[in-house]
């Protein structure tokens, strides 16, 4: 396999064009996975809020009126109180994450000191 | 402690990144494709760090984790095959067109190997840093004896592709 063998030995030779990442390049990806979830997290909060404020606007008040003649007025309280639990655990979620997002900015600064420190 | 370990794993990571910027070539064929699976592999390596007690060296751990990352991502996309394929394709069609240079034998059995499958190709890939087949059947989780066997019908295929 006379191919193969040319091929490992300019292989070896290193004379790939390879990209070069620095230190700092490197360093940033291990946080993008946290990245990646404060973005998922946003659009889903950003979905909640739009579909409740669609459906505020689809319904007007003489449907309201009527819902709670037919004697829906139940479910309304139900839905209501979903609502409330709905932001709620946007709020939780949104705190959660807010603390996520603080931790990884705190070890950025934190590492920059000491990245030169050991290069310079 | 830990921005200790931080550290250390960032450090050691640059100095061997050429090792993960060649199986990125291998196994994706754009330079989306490839930060793609840079950053994945980065990912996993440094989810597996702290395990890494140091037995071996960075380098041969690290070729363990990325070849493992590189072929189950390579795996769950059916869309990389694909166009695997198609890149076998219009390497037939150059090598009607031009004569043999040593650069164009290169090429030619570069654009083979990464015809084959992710299995082979983390074989290939090994046997082209120069590893012995000891040292490929630990990395590979392979026995040697299984590793010789393929590493030689591996050969055969190539050579299948390279004069059809």
């Amino acid at each position: 396999m006379d191919e193969l063998e040319l091929l490992k030995s300019k292989w070896q030779e290193g004379n790939q064009e390879l990209p070069k990442l620095s230190y700092d390049d490197i360093y940033k990806m291990l946080y993008n996975k946290s990245a990646s979830i404060v973005k998922w997290i946003f659009i889903i909060s950003v979905c909640e809020l739009v579909f409740w404020i669609v459906l505020g606007f689809l319904s007007p008040e003489s449907n309201k009126e009527l819902l709670v003649q037919i004697g829906l007025q139940n479910t309304l309280t139900f839905l209501y109180g979903l609502h409330y639990v709905v932001i709620a655990v946007f709020l939780v979620l949104f705190y959660l994450n807010q603390k996520n997002i603080k931790t990884t900015a705190r070890q950025i600064p934190n590492h920059t000191t000491r990245y030169i420190l050991h290069h310079h | 402690m830990n921005k200790e370990l931080e550290h250390n794993f960032v450090t050691q990571l640059e100095q061997n990144q050429n090792i993960v910027h060649k199986i990125c070539r291998l196994y994706t064929n754009d330079s989306d494709g490839h930060n793609d699976l840079f950053q994945e592999i980065t990912i996993q390596l440094w989810r597996a760090y702290p395990k890494f007690r140091g037995d071996s060296k960075f380098s041969t751990w690290m070729y363990r984790v990325a070849l493992n990352t590189a072929i189950t991502l390579y795996r769950k996309s059916k869309r990389r095959v694909a166009t695997q394929d198609f890149e076998g394709v219009s390497f037939k069609i150059k090598a009607d067109e031009y004569d043999d240079t040593i650069e164009e034998q290169l090429s030619l059995m570069y654009d083979a190997v990464k015809t084959l499958n992710d299995i082979d190709k983390a074989l290939v890939f090994l046997y082209l840093e120069d590893k012995n087949y000891k040292e490929i059947s630990s990395t590979l989780g392979i026995s040697e004896v299984n590793a010789r066997v393929k590493m030689n019908r591996i050969k055969g295929r190539l050579r299948k592709i390279l004069n059809p």
